[in-house]
């Protein structure tokens, strides 16, 4: 009767409104945000000599968890494509690298509030006039679109060119060696955001090219548990306090190269002319 | 035997134990409100208790929508709200509070009403910061500030190498303005609410300079945890600012022109 009263017991405690969410309890507790995170650069990167974290995203996580009074746990380094397994089993609190939004990967995970806007580009050699005049030509099963395996350029090219052959190339590879397969003639295109392909074409002049505008903007943020609002919310209003003052333009120019490579999220607000009594 | 069931009892009737706040709401068709008055969000007259404001008539017209009954059950303060609405006392913090990580640890809130800006404000005439306050940064230019209060931590934040001319902790903030005014100072930080209180009956004395430096929403606060509860107020929030609801507010109350930042429309203009 004990143990069947205690089961009863224990089998209602998480109705308690004590019980904001799972994820948010355990931080809480613990004062710390137990990061999982993938490297690029310059979303977050480590220092070749000294392994110290540094980039977009890991100045963003410090300060947000400055401002919430906890501390950051940089817990464990993962792949693109394996980001997510590991917030469905529990091994970290939220994804703490910048990540684009994207259909397939809502279904496991949450997003933050945007940090900023990645506009995402085909990139062809540069004296290939083929995809000049309509970039869409290359929705065609004569061309081959390189990609990295589970990273936003494969997810974007089965979406918007779903009939190309898409060729994936393992997903800890950097991503210049795609781009060197585009140069070689081994692909056709791939999807590449500014600054990959800007540091690229410094380091290889003339090789290659982005073709018209972008194909798609993605919203880029943090990853979070998709059954915990509580967590979530916090975690957005700090974003949305990081942008609204100022320290998120303040920490992309820091380490952006070039200007147009993340785009700025808009103000929330309407022009002032609208707001108030006119005298 | 008896005393396992008589703790359970107790625990389970415990306030800890209650169903949710959306819950209790729907139940009892009542929202509670807890309040700080802080015009126009929330003014109480002091004489006879009546209440008006801005978050008060929005938040009536929300009980409105939802067929709920509002009652504005206690005052609250800055520094408690949050342990108020832990502990029940009301369902809501129904009148304005700023937006910030601090608060988002222990709480959670509704889509902001509207936005304050903060921002520079210098003397009538003085165009030295006219493209901008990055030169502010240098101890040849001084900032008013009141000790503690939002424009000290933005000087020390942004400007730390400008001389500061510190305010005794319990000026008005309109006192910052006046130093700047006077010459005293040459740039102060202000709530652009404040700046134009300040100029309605100071007319032409300061102006504003620089971009918004800081942005806080203005939104209701609630329990951690109660997203049922803050999806239905934000449906009601976003049908209110999609109305004329909100700028028949800022005419009732008279809130000067450029005062609060609206939310942007969720939509584009046909060109």
């Amino acid at each position: 009767m004990k143990k069947i009263l205690l089961i009863l017991f224990l089998s209602i405690l998480p109705l308690s409104p004590a019980f904001a969410g799972k994820v948010y309890d355990r931080v809480m507790e613990s004062g710390t945000i137990r990061c999982g995170y993938a490297m690029w650069t310059p979303i977050l990167y480590a220092e070749p000599n000294t392994g110290e974290l540094k980039g977009i995203f890991h100045d963003l996580m410090e300060e947000a968890g400055k401002r919430l009074g906890l501390k950051i746990e940089w817990a464990e380094e993962t792949g693109w494509g394996t980001l997510v397994e590991g917030m469905a089993t529990d091994r970290y609190d939220m994804l703490c690298t910048g990540l684009y939004h994207s259909t397939g990967r809502a279904k496991i995970i949450g997003f933050g509030l945007p940090v900023f806007y990645s506009p995402l580009h085909v990139a062809a050699k540069k004296e290939d006039m083929r995809f000049d005049r309509d970039v869409t030509a290359l929705n065609n099963p004569a061309f081959k679109i390189v990609v990295l395996e589970g990273e936003i350029s494969s997810i974007a090219a089965r979406q918007i060119f779903p009939k190309a052959e898409t060729a994936a190339m393992p997903q800890m590879q950097d991503y210049a060696l795609i781009l060197k397969e585009i140069e070689t003639g081994k692909g056709d295109a791939t999807l590449v955001e500014v600054e990959t392909f800007k540091n690229y074409d410094a380091a290889n002049p003339d090789k290659l090219k982005l073709v018209g505008g972008p194909v798609s903007i993605f919203p880029t943020s943090v990853g979070l548990p998709r059954d915990d609002m509580a967590f979530g919310n916090m975690i957005n209003t700090a974003i949305e306090e990081l942008t609204n003052d100022g320290t998120i333009d303040r920490i992309l120019k820091k380490h952006e190269k070039y200007p147009e490579a993340f785009l700025r999220v808009a103000k929330p607000y309407d022009a002032p002319e609208r707001s108030g009594k006119k005298d | 035997m008896k005393k396992i069931l008589f703790v359970l009892m107790l625990i389970t009737a415990s306030p800890a134990f209650a169903a949710g706040v959306y819950d209790r709401v729907m139940d009892s068709g009542t929202i509670r409100c807890g309040y700080i008055p802080y015009p126009p969000a929330m003014i109480v007259d002091p004489n006879t208790g009546e209440k008006s404001g801005i978050f008060y008539d929005v938040m009536n017209e929300i009980g409105k929508r939802l067929s709920l009954k509002v009652e504005w059950v206690q005052e609250s303060g800055w520094g408690t709200f949050i342990n108020d609405l832990k502990s029940d006392r009301f369902d809501l913090m129904c009148s304005a509070i700023w937006t910030n990580s601090a608060r988002a640890r222990e709480a959670d809130h509704t889509e902001p009403l509207y936005y304050s800006a903060i921002t520079g404000w210098v003397k009538a005439g003085d165009s030295r910061f006219d493209s901008g306050l990055k030169m502010l940064n240098d101890p040849q230019y001084s900032i008013a500030t009141i000790d503690g209060e939002t424009a000290a931590t933005i000087a020390k934040t942004d400007f730390p190498q400008a001389t500061l001319v510190s305010l005794p902790e319990l000026s008005a903030v309109s006192d910052m303005a006046l130093s700047v005014s006077t010459g005293k100072a040459d740039i102060t930080f202000l709530e652009n609410y404040i700046a134009q209180g300040f100029l309605k009956t100071n007319p032409g004395t300061i102006k504003q300079a620089g971009e918004v430096l800081r942005l806080y929403g203005n939104a209701i606060y609630m329990k951690k945890g109660e997203h049922d509860l803050r999806l239905m107020i934000d449906d009601v929030i976003g049908e209110i600012l999609n109305s004329g609801f909100l700028p028949e507010l800022f005419e009732k109350y008279e809130v000067p022109e450029h005062s609060y930042l609206i939310p942007a429309k969720p939509y584009e203009t046909a060109p």
